[in-house]
């Protein structure tokens, strides 16, 4: 074999596990799992605005919109709350997106809200520049990728409206190469973000010397717990300090292999919860952990969520059997295509 | 990232290892989508993909010339999508926190002095933390490289120009704080300070001095203003 026949088939093989990674279908309950979730958190970070509305973009706001434009200094940071001053037009367009994520938490019309979720997110993050934080971004990430894959084809009322249309049981929708592109997008930009939030941890001493999570503890504004009494067990802080750092740079690499996976995700519930409950940011450590979702396979919705309605497509579709026999599973398969 | 799928060709049937016991995915779906659309499909994700890692790549203070021409290449696709943060969550290190304090001259010459971010005041957690990201965003702009004699002196153009339009902002943001507050509680003066809690050293609350001991609070004074001066 000449050197060349080597590159040709390091291309070849490259090629091909690009094909399996990026365009091979995926069955979408997850991504409708993580609409629900990532839609209340949408909802509730918006209605929180509601409380003060006009304080952050009334003509008297903290920062002024003129301002806000300024700071962001260019027009790509676009929003529709640049056009929209007048007190009452602004709640309108308020309410009117209250109202896009609740639809699109509870999935209807989920072709067109997922959208105008995903921009209303972004269009308030550029405008409440100054007094946004990690929620908003993470918030913005998942919004996009449920834009992007199909996200309402699972646990939403657009899908039990289709059933309700079809007058029968309604099969789960087809895995689908938009589910799958969604969900690896969002698999790497959570690697990313903790490759990023780990390297950027390396320039301060106290990661290195264990004790940055004194720092983040004894920090009065954050603390919703008291957690002061690890001051005696400077030890622990230390463990704290160096699996955070350890977890969140090894993220990208260890989140793979299917052997570790389970491992890696479980420690991300301990560190964001400690976020949400030690540090008073219960929605940004929640975000967090919807965003891991990406790496559970859809399958885990399915035994969650399925419970009831599995039976009963078993049974309609296989003639009242329900044996997980290959030859059943193939033709259960085939009649799901067809319902999808 | 590659081999997670193996074809099982007595099936047909590609069988998904990465979805850990998945359903099987027929092989003609997969190959459902043409060559021509994976290929646009595939620059797409390339090219959103290098969004997501530029974005926090080149984040200031830390990029380089390299990373900076990227982000500069991508910009309308990082600002539209808002993929330009850092996510350098408590990074470089956990730090002191800021707040605003300030005190109100009203016209029946009583004082009324506050502070934001309040706990007892903003409720639920998420809009006090809004309030607690707006001190920190008064602190983050008061870039203390304004303060270095180095760089007033010795001019590198372009840093020092974008020194210069944050400090104008600066003092603008504090403008506009002082002019919402002056607003929403018909006060005729305000004077605004920004605290900083430092965080207190373990061995001293190990000797059980509290978190909010006066020792660890340094306050700066941000500026006095009248509401004519501001309208």
């Amino acid at each position: 074999m000449n050197p060349l026949d080597h590159v040709k088939d390091w291309f070849a093989d490259g090629w091909r596990g690009w094909n399996d990674f990026w365009f091979a279908p995926r069955d979408s309950a997850m991504l409708g799992a993580i609409r629900i979730l990532a839609g209340s958190m949408l909802f509730y970070t918006h209605f929180v605005w509601t409380l003060d509305f006009l304080a952050f973009f009334g003509p008297h706001a903290w920062i002024s919109r003129d301002l806000a434009a300024r700071l962001q200094g260019d027009p790509f940071a676009w929003s529709h709350l640049w056009m929209v001053q007048s007190p009452p037009w602004l709640w309108i367009t308020h309410f009117f997106a209250l109202l896009v994520f609740l639809l699109f938490t509870i999935g209807l019309f989920t072709k067109v809200t997922s959208v105008l979720a995903w921009l209303f997110a972004v269009s308030y993050a550029h405008r409440a520049i100054g007094t946004q934080f990690g929620l908003d971004q993470i918030n913005i990430v998942l919004a996009m990728y449920l834009m992007l894959g199909p996200s309402g084809a699972a646990y939403s009322v657009d899908r039990w409206l289709a059933s309700k249309r079809s007058a029968g049981p309604q099969a789960p929708a087809a895995p689908s190469i938009r589910a799958n592109i969604a969900t690896r997008l969002l698999q790497i930009h959570m690697c990313v973000i903790y490759l990023f939030a780990g390297l950027a941890k390396l320039q301060g001493p106290s990661w290195w010397n264990g004790t940055a999570m004194w720092g983040a503890i004894a920090n009065l504004q954050y603390q919703s717990l008291d957690m002061t009494w690890l001051v005696h067990y400077p030890i622990a802080v230390a463990v704290l300090t160096h699996v955070t750092v350890f977890w969140e740079i090894s993220y990208c690499a260890l989140v793979w292999p299917k052997w570790i996976r389970p491992v890696i995700i479980l420690l991300a519930v301990p560190l964001h919860l400690g976020i949400a409950v030690c540090l008073g940011m219960a929605t940004f450590g929640m975000a967090m952990m919807y965003g891991n979702l990406a790496f559970v396979p859809p399958k885990v919705a399915r035994a969650l969520f399925d419970r009831k309605l599995q039976p009963r497509l078993d049974e309609a579709s296989l003639g009242g059997k329900t044996s997980s026999s290959p030859r059943n599973t193939r033709r259960r398969h085939r009649l799901n295509s067809r319902v999808g | 990232m590659w081999g997670f799928y193996r074809f099982d060709r007595r099936n047909a049937y590609l069988v998904d290892f990465q979805n850990a016991g998945a359903s099987k995915v027929p092989k003609s779906r997969m190959m459902s989508l043409s060559l021509k659309y994976r290929i646009i499909l595939s620059m797409l994700v390339v090219f959103h993909l290098a969004a997501v890692f530029i974005g926090p790549w080149s984040m200031r203070p830390y990029d380089s010339a390299f990373s900076s021409a990227l982000a500069q290449a991508w910009l309308p696709y990082l600002r539209a999508a808002s993929l330009d943060n850092g996510y350098r969550f408590f990074a470089p290190e956990p730090g002191p926190s800021h707040l605003v304090r300030y005190e109100l001259a009203m016209p029946d010459g009583s004082a009324v002095e506050g502070v934001f971010p309040d706990l007892s005041e903003h409720q639920p957690r998420l809009l006090y933390h809004r309030h607690f990201m707006l001190s920190e965003f008064l602190n983050t702009l008061d870039n203390p490289a304004f303060e270095n004699p180095d760089l007033e002196t010795s001019p590198p153009a372009p840093e020092l120009a974008d020194l210069a339009r944050w400090k104008r902002l600066h003092g603008e943001l504090i403008q506009s704080v002082a002019r919402h507050l002056l607003v929403t509680s018909a006060a005729e003066e305000i004077t605004l300070y920004l605290r900083r809690h430092n965080i207190p050293l373990p061995e001293e609350v190990a000797r059980g001095v509290a978190l909010d001991d006066s020792r660890w609070i340094e306050e700066k004074l941000l500026g006095s203003f009248s509401r004519e001066e501001l309208e």
